[in-house]
């Protein structure tokens, strides 16, 4: 791999891998080690890849595992508090931050579910294929993702006091 | 309601620190890009794991173990299974990094999972009984899988890693119990030792104890980045 090809790469899905660590591990600074650790085996792979396409999801791949290694070893920090993360949603803005808490209490497999489907964009299989599971099984984890979220995200307004209007914009 | 267009603009502002992306674009700018100092948790990792090592070695002596600080000056990585430390002292200890091994069931199909490479084993398991992975480094390093059985539900793994051909790490497992990784047994540590590691100051030391049963401190390090 080239060294402008290297550069492409970090910086076309450096945050990708930070935000798949990121979901995976809930801590900034574990996602960081994991970034730097996926992007050393990009450069060292020395691989050819087909297209922009199978670069993008080898990348998604290999993060997820990565991720799994911080998960699987005897020592892990602990999760940082949302109101820790310096690029976290600012603290005023409550409806961000209480979606991505509830996506944050998730499991993990149920949270990289989400991101790569919702976010990344990628179909069940792909998703499948990043995560080593069956596509069926993928499936059941979104059913069992968007339940958990519509229940948590239900309660949260049902927390507000009465009386609270949500800003919104009129028309 | 999980709102879609929302987790869009939450999950656009997870960005990495600007600095960490140029941190890894000058990797490949350097006379020696497998030669780079790993962040605080690697090292800290490393050290809890040679210390485990360490722990195992003393074993047979648990008396004569005695407090020791470490302080780690770099870290090389020597390929993707070794990663030489050196310390302030000039002390050198090699760490074993070991990738995701694990032998799943799929449909009844035994799959031997080494990192991202898959391969089936049903076959040789059905006719020979056993199946053998082996990866060998340039730099002298070989990993070797054994799995022995007769299919995805029965079946029995011992791996070891080799170091310019002496074995420096075993474990096994069998087909029952939870996949194998980083941190799984290693041959001769006390299964009643436990090891912590502990935050010191933030992102710069970490206490490393390894007590036995009874609380008593057989192993204290401190390592620091």
């Amino acid at each position: 791999m080239t060294e402008e090809a290297f550069g492409h790469a970090v910086r076309t899905y450096g945050d990708t891998v930070y935000r798949v660590a990121l979901h995976a591990l809930k801590n900034p600074a574990d996602a960081e080690d994991v970034m730097q650790t996926v992007m050393l085996r990009l450069l060292e792979s020395g691989r050819d890849f087909e297209s922009e396409e199978h670069l993008k999801h080898w990348i998604l791949r290999v993060a997820v595992n990565e991720s799994r290694k911080v998960l699987r070893s005897f020592w892990r920090r602990t999760s940082v508090p949302l109101e820790e993360w310096r690029d976290g949603p600012a603290p005023e803005d409550r409806e961000k931050t209480e979606l991505l808490r509830a996506v944050m209490g998730l499991e993990t497999k149920y949270r990289l579910t989400v991101y790569l489907y919702y976010y990344e964009g990628c179909t069940v299989a792909e998703v499948a294929a990043a995560l080593g599971a069956n596509p069926s099984t993928v499936q059941t984890w979104l059913l069992r993702a968007r339940k958990r979220l519509r229940r948590e995200l239900r309660e949260e307004e049902e927390k507000e006091e009465p009386g609270y209007v949500r800003p919104q914009i009129v028309p | 309601m999980f709102d879609r267009r929302l987790y869009h603009e939450v999950c656009r502002e997870l960005r990495a620190p600007e600095e960490k992306i140029e941190e890894i674009l000058t990797m490949t700018k350097t006379n020696s890009p497998k030669k780079h100092r790993r962040p605080v948790r690697t090292a800290l990792v490393a050290a809890a794991a040679v210390a485990m090592m360490a722990v195992g070695v003393s074993a047979a002596n648990p008396q004569a173990v005695q407090n020791m600080f470490v302080q780690i000056a770099t870290v090389v990585r020597v390929d993707e299974f070794r990663q030489e430390m050196t310390t302030t002292d000039g002390e050198q200890m090699t760490v074993l990094s070991l990738p995701k091994i694990q032998v799943e069931n799929r449909d009844g199909r035994a799959v031997l999972v080494v990192d991202e490479e898959e391969t089936d084993i049903t076959d040789a398991l059905a006719q020979d009984g056993s199946y053998v992975y082996e990866k060998a480094t340039q730099e002298g390093t070989k990993l070797t899988v054994t799995v022995k059985g007769s299919g995805a539900e029965d079946w029995t793994m011992e791996v070891s890693m080799f170091e310019d051909g002496e074995e420096v790490l075993s474990y096994s497992g069998k087909s029952g119990e939870d996949s194998l990784g980083v941190g799984g047994s290693i041959e001769g540590m006390p299964e009643d030792w436990e090891v912590n590691v502990g935050e010191g100051e933030e992102n710069i030391s970490a206490a490393i104890t390894v007590t036995d049963s009874s609380g008593c401190v057989a192993l204290d390090k401190t390592v620091s980045d």
